[in-house]
């Protein structure tokens, strides 16, 4: 593949990447992984339910959908907070978007099997209380259905737009959504059912998280005195290591 | 690239956990019996449990008023985890379910004998005791001394450990479809990123300075306690990069980062409020 015609630039570069399928070995690996995943969860689920007796079969219906709905969640999670770390790299051209994606994807994976839930049981705790108490009643399905809908709605609808949003912020205020209502449908006063402290602490980082990330201003203007060399400051060319038809730009 | 590693390894061990929580509390709402108390605590573990509840209950029977009156307990002790609000009343009734929970468990020996309809009702009970022990030690109120706060704490990790843990399935599940997730739906959001906050495109220096930012500030925001967003960060960070190389920024792109960011509190709330609303109508 040595017919340089055009000088393609570097991002027409990262396109042609984008747009090359992940490939036959990476659907296979997709598959793969999606196959053992689901077995292993059925697995699991079938061994830990085994020595239980209910005689309908909603409970199971019930559990099934939530946990769909859930990992769904997770899902368009995954659409959002990882991309961002990938951005970096693809265009920059330390890696392959592919090999990217995967890579991150790997330890992201590596990342939540070892977490120790402490956070998740602080997402818990932020609940009403009342609701965490009867969870298997209908409000409490309400709570869990209302907050993952919620959620995953305002995170496709910013996806579908490509703005890099907070899903953490979306949770937090679904949360305080369903706190409100519920206090609202009890006709209690006051909105003590809801974690106001959360609520500035997500104004809070409005106001400090755009101030942070203005600091790599001055980062990278360290690094420019400290790297002399023009070409680091400079766009990237096409990865010039891959003998392919753009690399020579 | 190893700032990509790392960045990936922390989001996943503190994200995915959101849904993991939620997923938790769905097993415990639907199958009760296999999910709410933890089934891997050993009869030995029990035995330590119940010594652990009584050295608890004295503690706290120092600071129990002599004007506290006995109502119900539970309900006391749902009300001061909803308020915040410590009452006379709320010292008397953790002692009453501290001790309830230590004599159940006694009884019990295994968390695996405990009956089907038993479970939720001892699962609830040790959720409010942690819960109410996790408020008076962050508002410090009341007063208790050094010794008693140390026996109160091996008392909330004892009870933790039977009621929040995670099979590692779910954490399997979690991480797939997160995982799986990211391979389907990034290119809109990396496209954003890399390509339209700036009129020019990233640079080696640029994407590494963003990188070690959104890598040094998590890592900060830790240490400081400080509540920061490594999206918003990122972001910023590759626009102040933009601006610091003069290549100027795309302000229509940056409006609408700004304006999501705003929105994404006050629509969530709307949302899942109205969701809640019309599920408790329809169920």
């Amino acid at each position: 593949m040595a017919t340089v015609a055009t000088a393609p630039t570097g991002p027409s570069a990262v396109h042609e990447k984008f747009s090359k399928g992940p490939g036959l070995v990476g659907t296979l690996i997709f598959v793969a992984v999606l196959v053992v995943g689901i077995s292993y969860i059925g697995w699991s689920l079938s061994r830990d339910l085994a020595n239980l007796h209910v005689s309908s079969v909603l409970p199971y219906f019930l559990l099934g959908l939530a946990l769909f709905v859930a990992l769904g969640f997770e899902f368009v999670n995954g659409f959002h907070d990882t991309a961002n770390a990938v951005a970096t790299v693809i265009y920059t051209h330390t890696l392959d978007p592919h090999i990217a994606v995967v890579w991150s994807g790997f330890f992201n994976f590596l990342g939540v099997v070892t977490s120790t839930g402490i956070v998740a049981f602080g997402i818990i705790s932020l609940l009403p209380v009342e609701l965490i108490l009867q969870v298997g009643s209908n409000a409490g399905f309400a709570m869990v259905f209302a907050l993952l809908v919620a959620a995953i709605l305002w995170n496709l609808g910013t996806w579908y737009f490509g703005l890099p949003a907070s899903s953490s912020h979306t949770l937090i205020g679904s949360i305080i959504g369903v706190g409100i209502t519920n206090q609202l449908m009890n006709a209690r006063s006051g909105t003590s059912g809801v974690d106001w402290g959360q609520a500035a602490n997500v104004g809070k980082s409005l106001l400090i998280s755009p101030i942070v990330g203005f600091i790599c201003a001055g980062l990278l203007l360290v690094t420019k005195v400290l790297v002399k060399d023009k070409s680091c400051t400079r766009r990237p060319k096409a990865a010039r290591h891959r003998r392919s038809g753009f690399a020579a730009c | 690239m190893l700032t990509c590693t790392g960045g990936s390894f922390f989001h996943g061990s503190n994200d995915g956990q959101k849904g993991m929580g939620l997923i938790m509390l769905i097993l415990i709402g639907t199958v009760p019996t296999t999910y709410a108390l933890n089934h891997a605590i050993t009869p030995t573990q029990t035995q330590d449990f119940i010594a652990v509840s009584r050295q608890a209950a004295d503690s706290l029977n120092k600071y129990v008023e002599q004007s506290a009156a006995i109502g119900d307990h539970r309900d006391d002790v749902t009300d001061f985890i909803r308020s915040k609000e410590f009452k006379p009343n709320t010292m008397l009734a953790m002692r009453t379910l501290i001790n309830d929970v230590g004599t159940e468990m006694a009884q019990f020996k295994d968390l695996k004998n405990v009956p089907n309809d038993q479970v939720r009702n001892f699962r609830n009970d040790m959720y409010l005791t942690s819960e109410a022990l996790r408020i008076m030690q962050k508002s410090g109120k009341p007063a208790i001394s050094a010794a008693d706060a140390a026996v109160l704490k091996n008392y909330k990790s004892h009870i933790d450990k039977a009621t929040r843990f995670i099979p590692l399935w779910v954490k399997v599940a979690v991480a797939i479809a997160l995982g799986l997730g990211t391979m389907v739906g990034w290119k809109r959001i990396v496209v954003t990123v890399g390509e339209k906050i700036g009129k020019n495109h990233l640079t080696y220096a640029q994407g590494a300075a963003a990188e070690i930012t959104a890598m040094a500030t998590i890592g900060a925001a830790d240490y400081f306690g400080l509540p920061v967003s490594t999206t918003h960060v990122l972001s910023s960070g590759v626009a102040g990069t933009m601006a610091a190389n003069r290549s100027g920024l795309q302000w229509g792109t940056v409006r609408n980062l700004l304006m999501a960011w705003v929105l994404t509190l006050p629509v969530a709330m709307t949302l899942s409020g109205f969701l809640f609303w019309a599920f408790r109508k329809i169920f």
